[in-house]
């Protein structure tokens, strides 16, 4: 052991250093045995004291009798702690590594493990659900009329299972999966059931193409992204959805897939959609939900606090509808209207409502009037003539040029509102400015105001609300 | 069969002739209603279109007076004096055994009511002086003394009350009742809620939730302060006529896209803007109370622009007389502990009273007044009932108050088919059991759905692979409560 000083010291003549040793050890009778102490006013050793023992160790090995390792490791520890030149950038390691250290986590990521056998819970059924009313004792295992499990020791655990599902002799969950894809992409599945494929589920409409389906999202080892590619380039996919009183008669719900499919966004994509056309989206992903705009209601929840909330500063405030914080007693009401499900319990399909609630959300929530305002601006500030600009939110909002007859209606629309902005300025720049904020320089709030309405309408297009 | 029999009772000659008048169909309708498709195809065209129930109803909306938090049944409407007498005594061994509490756990002391009570109306109903304008209206109130839930503490025992399970999940009676009937007036939508004194249910928007069922059937909550509906009112700076315009020139565009895409959707969605814009109207109309009456307005102690019972009272009535189907109203601050003066059940309990007492029975007589009340039911308690012994946190306390109770409690119907002036069902002697005439929740929701015309355990929805329905497999309609 070398003791540096932490400051030099000189002793004197007729000084005496005393250097006293205390017994600090809880063994009281372990005590140092043979012990020798040596001086020295050498400088090197106190440079030396700061290496690591196996490190001086290795240093004393002859170069040409150093293994590689053992070079490796001396290089290593000299450049990461010794060499000189390389100081600054050491301060700056470790400033990082704190700055690493002091970060607090967003959140924590709950991660299930299975418990070592001696703590496996012990389960037993529950006579009519009541838990403190307890039956036999169970053991997991597999469900016996379905394929046979791998052959193993003991019950299975949540691995064999894992392996059992996506086993290659279970068609079950390849179909049950594509059904889940088609259906998304259809609005209504093969199996219209697509949460129930047992026997109180419907059978498929078309049961070879869900095999077909099902056999190759094995074939692709379970690529979505190739599974989706698949059916969206099909033919079946491509059709047009426009639809005559014929098809209608004898395929009213286009379960015979006679058209394409056309149906209305979910509550997300409303809100997603209505963000990213008028150039409001933020594309910032992951991190803690986010709070956007919601009316105040004033009201406590029971037992809690205040159920309205401090809207997210920023760009925050425009993240997708995915971000969105929600409270099971409270969800976000524009997109409750929109029949995002509540979700009390686990929900695959979701219904699809047509109902005058919705109307007022995109006609008149300050999200989809700031939305408004924004695709407004985006117009007003696009060059061209009028009609060049409203043929560039059209396109913009339903990924088309309008047709000669719905220009001349939003330039009829965008004309008269002007007109009778013209007359009231306060009306014009609040219809503009809240809550987007203020008017670019210069610019007229009747003009601006025409826009907001023009953005309004354009995003309650039935065709912009819907899948086309 | 049974089904059948209360139809065939239910429809009079007159209802027959009535009915032939429109044609025999509706009355096959009434009885195909049960199957799925049938439903499910109407629903297509509009979910919210008017049905037929099972049968001729005898109440054809609903007012339910939510006292959230649970009202002391034994200061109230169950009058012990057996209790009274043995105040402050050891409560017996053989009531706790096996039993959980909320608050409360070793030998809690009995608590006779501190409230005076009387018989009041010509049915002798004993109620207590924290009431005395219910008293006025005791002869048409419909008690019963023998409620039983399965929960104790507020938020399941809501749930269970509301959609017949104590698990979230599950759609409330109101929206059951909307996807049974639809809406009569399409202006307004069928299923409102009312919140007072500040503070949501216990079971939040669950408590008014359409669960599985298509959110168009969920509650929408009214306001007094604010939108009256969420964003009902136009962005600031547009105008009826903006609106108007702008709603014109939608239409127009929805409807060339219509002629080439030929989806009928399309006139759906051209037909729901057009109600959203007459419902700008209608809605703020029939939230607005400042029309009434002075008299009207003190009958029930409401005022314009406050938010609070009295307000709310006056406004189920409004909405009702609007076509609306089924009105719910929660009042929070009925959890009488003790663990504040407000809380507790002498003076707190009056004060709490004299907030809900005036507007309740000011309502009655209001829907009496306007020839309402016969076909409109109107039910009044709260989630459970509240021991008959002091809770454990404020037993030493100068407040008296009581802990949650599950066994039996207290809870009126009045009107759309209930008896008048009657008391149904019994508690022992000290309030710690039903001895007679048990009613369930279930027995409770089943009843409801009886009276609005609905076999209860036929309105059903199919939701991942089965059946459900309010009661789930529960739920016996008390014939003997009704008129």
């Amino acid at each position: 052991m070398t003791l540096v000083p932490r400051k030099p010291f000189f002793v004197q003549d007729k000084e005496q250093l005393v250097v006293r040793i205390e017994q600090q050890s809880p063994h009281v009778n372990h005590n140092l045995g043979h012990f020798q102490f040596s001086l020295t006013d050498n400088p090197i050793v106190s440079e030396m004291a700061k290496v690591k023992p196996e490190m001086l160790e290795l240093a004393r090995i002859p170069v040409e009798k150093r293994t590689p390792e053992m070079q490796r490791k001396l290089t290593q520890y000299y450049i990461a702690e010794i060499a000189p030149e390389l100081k600054d950038t050491r301060k700056q390691i470790a400033k990082l590594e704190q700055s690493i250290k002091n970060q607090k986590p967003y959140t924590t990521v709950p991660v299930m493990k299975q418990l070592p056998k001696e703590k496996y819970r012990k389960t037993f059924i529950q006579i009519r659900g009541n838990y403190k009313s307890l039956g036999e004792q169970v053991q997991p295992a597999l469900l016996s009329a379905f394929h046979a499990p791998p052959k193993k020791e003991g019950p299975p655990d949540r691995m064999d299972l894992a392996k059992w599902l996506i086993d290659k002799n279970n068609p079950l969950t390849p179909r049950v999966i594509a059904n889940r894809f088609w259906e998304k992409l259809f609005g209504i599945g093969l199996v219209s059931t697509s949460e129930e494929f047992g026997s109180q589920g419907e059978l498929p409409s078309h049961p070879k193409l869900l095999n077909w389906l099902a056999s190759e999202l094995l074939r692709l080892q379970w690529d979505q992204k190739a599974f989706i590619k698949t059916i969206v380039m099909s033919a079946t996919y491509r059709q047009s959805s426009h639809t005559t009183a014929e098809k209608l008669e004898r395929d009213p719900k286009n379960r015979l897939l006679s058209r394409g499919a056309r149906f209305r966004l979910s509550a997300e994509m409303v809100r997603d959609q209505a963000l990213a056309v008028s150039g409001l989206l933020s594309r910032k992903m992951y991190g803690p939900p986010v709070k956007p705009p919601q009316p105040s209601l004033g009201l406590n929840a029971a037992f809690g606090g205040r159920i309205d909330w401090q809207t997210s500063k920023g760009e925050d405030r425009y993240r997708r509808g995915l971000y969105t914080t929600w409270r099971r007693s409270n969800p976000y009401p524009s997109m409750a209207a929109f029949d995002a499900p509540n979700r009390e319990t686990c929900s695959l399909k979701r219904e699809r409502t047509n109902t005058p609630l919705q109307a007022f959300v995109t006609l008149n929530d300050p999200v989809y009037v700031e939305a408004a305002q924004a695709l407004g601006r985006r117009m007003a500030k696009h060059s061209g003539t009028l009609q060049d600009r409203l043929r560039f939110g059209f396109l913009l909002c339903t990924a088309r040029q309008p047709q000669e007859n719905e220009l001349q209606r939003l330039v009829e629309l965008f004309n008269s509102a002007n007109r009778k902005y013209q007359n009231d300025t306060k009306a014009a720049t609040e219809l503009a400015t809240e809550p987007i904020g203020p008017l670019p320089q210069e610019a007229d709030p009747a003009e601006y105001a025409a826009w907001t309405l023009v953005g309004n309408v354009l995003l309650n297009l039935d065709e912009v609300l819907m899948k086309p | 069969m049974e089904n059948y029999k209360q139809y065939l009772q239910a429809v009079t000659r007159r209802h027959f002739l009535q009915n032939t008048g429109i044609g025999l169909g509706s009355i096959a309708l009434a009885s195909m209603f049960a199957d799925r498709s049938a439903a499910s195809s109407r629903a297509a065209t509009n979910p919210l279109a008017v049905k037929q129930p099972h049968f001729t109803p005898k109440a054809k909306r609903v007012i339910y007076l939510h006292m959230t938090g649970s009202p002391p049944n034994l200061d109230l409407f169950d009058y012990k004096p057996e209790l009274i007498k043995r105040n402050d005594e050891d409560c017996p061994d053989d009531f706790l055994k096996g039993k959980e509490f909320a608050f409360t756990t070793g030998v809690p002391k009995l608590l006779g009511t501190p409230q005076k009570f009387t018989q009041a109306g010509e049915c002798g109903t004993w109620m207590s002086a924290a009431i005395p304008h219910l008293h006025e209206v005791a002869d048409d109130l419909c008690v019963i003394h023998s409620m039983t839930t399965d929960q104790f503490n507020h938020a399941p025992a809501e749930l269970l009350l509301y959609t017949g399970s104590a698990q979230s999940g599950r759609p409330s009676i109101g929206s059951w009742v909307t996807y049974g009937l639809g809406t009569e007036n399409q202006n307004l939508p069928g299923f409102v809620v009312l919140i007072s004194s500040g503070v949501q249910p216990n079971g939040g928007n669950k408590s008014f939730g359409s669960g599985f069922l298509p959110s168009v059937y969920q509650g929408v909550q009214c306001r007094s302060q604010g939108d009256p509906v969420l964003y009902v009112s136009n962005p600031k700076g547009m105008n009826r006529d903006i609106r108007r315009l702008s709603l014109d020139a939608l239409k127009d565009l929805n409807e060339i896209h219509e002629h080439e895409t030929g989806d009928p959707e399309t006139r759906t969605r051209i037909s729901q803007y057009e109600l959203a814009y007459r419902m700008q109207v209608s809605v703020p109309e029939v939230m607005d109370i400042s029309k009434e009456t002075k008299q009207t307005l003190e009958a029930y102690g409401a005022r314009p622009g406050a938010s609070s019972l009295a307000n709310n009272c006056l406004l189920a009535r409004r909405l009702v007389e609007a076509g609306v189907r089924y009105v719910q109203l929660f009042d929070w601050g009925w959890d009488f502990h003790g663990t504040r003066p407000d809380s507790g059940i002498g003076d707190g309990l009056k004060k709490k009273c004299a907030t809900m007492d005036k507007p309740v029975a000011a309502l009655i007589k209001d829907l009496k007044q306007r020839g309402l009340f016969e076909d409109t039911l109107i039910i009044w308690g709260g989630e459970f009932g509240r021991t008959p012994f002091r809770e454990g946190r404020t037993a030493k306390s100068k407040v008296l108050g009581r802990d949650h109770y599950p066994d039996c409690y207290t809870m009126w119907l009045a009107g759309g088919g209930a008896k008048a002036g009657f008391n149904y069902g019994q508690t022992d002697e000290l309030g710690f059991g039903v001895v007679e005439n048990r009613v369930h929740v279930h027995d409770l929701q089943a009843t409801i759905m009886h009276l609005l015309g609905f076999n209860h355990e036929k309105l059903t929805y199919r939701f991942q692979g089965r059946d459900y329905r309010l009661t789930d497999v529960h739920g016996n309609v008390v014939h003997d409560i009704i008129s």
